[in-house]
């Protein structure tokens, strides 16, 4: 019963009306307080502050997908971007004293310059050496901005200012985070739309083909270097912008940010979610976002000791690789068996 | 058409391809025989830019392409039919197509396609199936039309009879030589020795890296050690 049940959400979660009512839900749940119906908030600022968080994971998880997912490459460093670009954007704002709009495209610029080199190991090494190496990179960008003092060192950068388009960000909606909710969702869903032309385009099939066998490819003429490059370029231009997005939003940055915690649970989001499947991002994004939060209140309302997440991430893993390695709305795993 | 002069190729200290000179003229079919490990395949992805010798060189119409990435060498015109067909087992059976025209950027890959459909019938039937789902031999015509859809010069096959029921093998076979009458030249690597030395014009014994024997394909036939070595005879 079970797997029927499945099939039928995979093929809903992918039709396009699906995706157009969930984001009138997601708009009608920012924008409802501001009709001002009631005497208190509706939904108010902390579940809208989930709401936010979820939207820039579901960019990032996009942004890590298109590497992991497309062209196969686990990389366990992807928080590096993400905090890059975060860093890039902040000292933009507060040292060179330029809008947030040059600084949003600059923390993306430079997150896939630095993408570039990166990468390039990536094109000599698979499997768990690659792991073990993106994992390394993402360490030595956590620790140069512990020891750096433009960086703030541990304490991070505090006061950065708020996106403005005429107005603060922070000045709009009820709650001040109506904007970044908007502009975390045209940032998720352009990624999103990308992703979705890609799939049937020369480059997706260069892509298809590269992840499935790559000496067949090269012998078709597919230079596999080049599109593994230009995936995790691609990657980490958005995995930037969303960390830029999201260091304005917390008007302050620290070097937990690039934590390999993070990048764990990046990946853990694209697996979960289902490789290569766009609302399988979003799904993964939200449900490993959403489900800790929940989680606290259990633990407030029974008086645990413990935080119930870890035990049940944990489980949550080892079930998900026995009964669906796939992830819940992918079509493939994204680890050979 | 192809000369190879002199390569030698390693797999770290593995010493697999010792000397090996050969070349392959205009509208041959050549084929190198061998046991398992002789080194044939190497020489096949060596052509195609995927290894590397040091000494020596390769030349295709008269330019070096020892250097050249593989895409540049699928560009010139060498198609690879590589040994356990490799196609892409979760792409359809068109898409696979489509992707072996991937250097090509004319107008006629379509067309190329209906005549890959007409030249392999069992393929125009399966066009939207994935590829995974067909047969071996199915797989086999697959990778093959895959190859031919570069609109190549020559075509290089690595082992395409194997795992093949006896039948679909000489239906293989009939096929390369009708791809051969169309104008591809063909470097076929065989372990079927008795077959690939009946479609060939010429034909190389390679054991352990080295090219022991060469000659006309009806003459090594008949050679005393080809036939106790490789047609048990």
């Amino acid at each position: 019963m079970a797997k029927p049940a499945l099939q039928f959400a995979q093929n809903l979660a992918h039709k396009p009306a699906t995706a157009i009512i969930l984001i009138a839900v997601l708009l009608g749940f920012t924008f409802i307080d501001s009709l001002d119906l009631t005497e208190e908030y509706i939904f108010g600022a902390y579940a809208k502050h989930i709401l936010f968080i979820s939207l820039i994971y579901s960019v990032v998880t996009l942004s890590l997908n298109f590497v992991t997912g497309y062209v196969g490459q686990t990389s366990l460093g992807h928080a590096a971007f993400f905090g890059l670009g975060g860093y890039v954007s902040a000292l933009t704002t507060s040292l060179l004293h330029l809008p947030y709009g040059v600084a949003f495209i600059l923390s993306g610029l430079v997150a896939a310059l630095v993408g570039l080199p990166l990468g390039a190991p990536a094109l000599r090494i698979k499997g768990p050496f690659l792991v073990v190496v993106t994992y390394g990179c993402g360490e030595v960008f956590k620790f140069i901005a512990i020891n750096l003092d433009i960086t703030g060192g541990p304490a991070g950068l505090p006061g950065l200012i708020s996106p403005t388009l005429g107005i603060a960000f922070s000045d709009i909606g009820v709650t001040g985070k109506e904007a970044f909710i908007v502009a975390a969702l045209i940032l998720a869903l352009v990624l999103a739309f990308i992703m979705y032309r890609l799939e049937d385009s020369r480059v997706g099939h260069a892509f298809a083909a590269i992840r499935q066998d790559e000496i067949a490819a090269a012998s078709m003429g597919i230079n596999p270097a080049y599109y593994k490059l230009m995936a995790f370029v691609f990657g980490a231009f958005f995995a930037g912008l969303a960390g830029s997005l999201f260091a304005h939003y917390m008007s302050f940055i620290s070097p937990d940010m690039l934590s390999s915690n993070e990048s764990i649970m990046m990946l853990t989001m694209v697996v979960i979610g289902g490789a290569r499947s766009i609302p399988g991002a979003f799904l993964g994004a939200f449900l490993l976002t959403i489900t800790p939060e929940f989680l606290r209140f259990v633990k407030d309302v029974f008086g645990l000791s413990y935080d119930p997440w870890l035990v049940l991430f944990g489980l949550l893993l080892v079930v998900m690789m026995r009964v669906k390695p796939q992830g819940l709305l992918g079509a493939e795993t994204v680890f050979r068996r | 058409m192809l000369e190879i002069n002199e390569i030698n190729v390693y797999y770290g200290h593995i010493h697999a391809i010792v000397n090996a000179t050969l070349h392959v003229d205009q509208g041959e079919i050549v084929t190198i025989i061998g046991a398992n490990g002789a080194g044939k395949t190497t020489i096949q992805k060596t052509i195609m830019g995927l290894l590397h010798s040091p000494t020596g060189g390769i030349t295709f119409e008269g330019e070096d392409i020892a250097n050249c990435p593989t895409a540049s060498i699928v560009g010139r015109g060498i198609a690879l039919v590589p040994e356990g067909r490799r196609i892409f087992p979760r792409l359809s059976v068109a898409d696979n197509l489509v992707l072996g025209a991937y250097s090509r950027k004319d107008k006629f890959v379509s067309q190329d396609m209906d005549k890959m459909y007409q030249l392999f019938p069992r393929l125009a039937e399966r066009r939207s199936q994935l590829a995974g789902t067909l047969s071996g031999g199915e797989q086999q015509m697959l990778a093959m039309g895959r190859g031919l859809m570069s609109r190549p010069k020559l075509l290089l096959l690595d082992e395409p009879s194997m795992g093949l029921a006896p039948v679909l093998v000489s239906q293989i076979f009939h096929t390369i030589t009708d791809i051969n009458r169309e104008g591809v030249t063909i470097l076929l690597v065989e372990q079927n020795a008795r077959r690939a030395l009946a479609i060939a014009n010429r034909g190389y014994v390679l054991e352990a890296g080295k090219v022991v024997l060469e000659g006309l394909a009806n003459e090594l036939a008949t050679n005393d050690d080809v036939q106790k070595a490789y047609l048990g005879e």
